[in-house]
């Protein structure tokens, strides 16, 4: 594939690329380099590419990532919460479909506290300390709010398979 | 609170307090990883709200990948082919002038009756018989652009003498990125197109037969 061809794809899809890889690495700069590995593998010349090139750059992302996550130490993945439960049968498609779905469960359902507190955790990567610090609660407290959010996603997520 | 629940958020905030069999074993129990998806799905559910990579930060990344994989090489490049094509023509020209000086003195020398010193006729031969003139056309790879299998394969084809039978339909519209260079044997452009996982071509009496 010409320079030309992969500087418009790269444009035109970095984005969206690197937010799914965000969403499944949770490292800014693990997900840099994933996007980039892609477009890189455009580059070979026998590289055999199907005609929707945005779906197939999206599904080449999504397989790096979970690729990468396999080869995550168990110390990583919990430190992370990863998860190598994902259905690798579900397409991009379906997949966005059940975080949008999630999400708007999410700010309906869990108490405004509750959810700050999973932010916190989860998108700020703080320790349970430091979270109770900031929003002046104990660290039991902490330990509250992320269980009963887990626990309702947990049950959301169930009923939705 | 659910004891496995506690035994989860304590294993994210402190793995170094569980032996790698321990997480495993949590890994392995059906309850924690339900609880582990859960929390591994609402976390990519919140990073998708986050706002996607910006203009600039697009450009920056663009410019890193360009610095990365089309290195500007190419004004050296050149500059390398000039300086070599002059070189070579230097070379060859003091060859032709060397050869039609020792000539023009060979045949001044006969005209004049003297024998020609053969010492001297010895210089330009071991030249000549090292650098045989090459009189091959060379032709360039042909590079196919995300071009259809079934446009691609009459262009082989026909260069080869042979013709092309699709078995199926299937396979006709397939874009391939391929370089194929004209002066590789047939059956060694179709091993490369064999290579694909979607085609598989046969040589049979001169056609191309893809399965």
């Amino acid at each position: 594939m010409d320079k030309q061809t992969i500087e418009q794809l790269f444009r035109q899809n970095y984005a969206q690329m690197l937010s799914l890889a965000q969403s499944l690495l949770y490292d800014e700069e693990e997900s840099r380099d994933v996007v980039s590995e892609v477009f890189a593998s455009l580059l070979k010349p026998t590289m055999l590419i199907p005609t929707n090139i945005e779906g197939y750059l999206m599904t080449c992302v999504r397989n790096r990532c979970l690729d990468l996550l396999e080869h995550k130490d168990v110390r990583a993945r919990f430190e992370k919460a990863y998860t190598q439960t994902f259905d690798e049968q579900v397409t991009p498609d379906e997949d966005e479909e059940l975080l949008n779905d999630l999400m708007t469960f999410m700010q309906r359902e869990l108490k405004p506290q509750t959810l700050q507190v999973f932010k916190m955790r989860h998108l700020d990567s703080l320790t349970y300390q430091e979270i109770a610090d900031r929003m002046g609660i104990s660290r039991v407290m902490v330990y509250k709010h992320l269980s009963q959010a887990t626990e309702q996603l947990k049950g959301y997520i169930s009923k939705q398979r | 609170m659910d004891e496995k629940t506690k035994m989860l958020l304590d294993a994210q905030e402190h793995p170094e307090q569980f032996t790698d069999e321990a997480l495993r074993q949590m890994q392995d129990n059906p309850e924690i990883r339900a609880l582990m998806e859960a929390t591994a799905l609402g976390k990519r559910a919140l990073m998708k709200q986050q706002p996607e990579a910006s203009h600039e930060a697009i450009d920056a990344a663009w410019q890193d990948f360009e610095t990365k994989h089309f290195p500007k090489t190419t004004k050296v490049l050149t500059l390398q082919k000039v300086a070599a094509s002059f070189i070579g023509l230097l070379f060859i020209s003091s060859i032709t002038f060397a050869t039609i000086y020792i000539v023009r003195n060979h045949r001044s020398n006969v005209g004049e009756g003297f024998e020609s010193p053969i010492q001297e006729t010895r210089i330009s031969n071991p030249h000549q018989q090292t650098m045989p003139v090459d009189t091959t056309v060379t032709i360039s790879p042909v590079v196919f652009d995300n071009v259809p299998l079934d446009s691609i394969l009459p262009q082989i084809a026909r260069h080869y003498s042979y013709t092309v039978s699709f078995r199926s339909d299937k396979s006709k519209p397939l874009r391939l990125f391929l370089t194929w260079n004209p002066q590789d044997s047939i059956q060694k452009v179709t091993d490369k197109l064999n290579l694909f996982e979607q085609i598989h071509i046969v040589l049979y009496e001169r056609t191309m037969i893809v399965e």
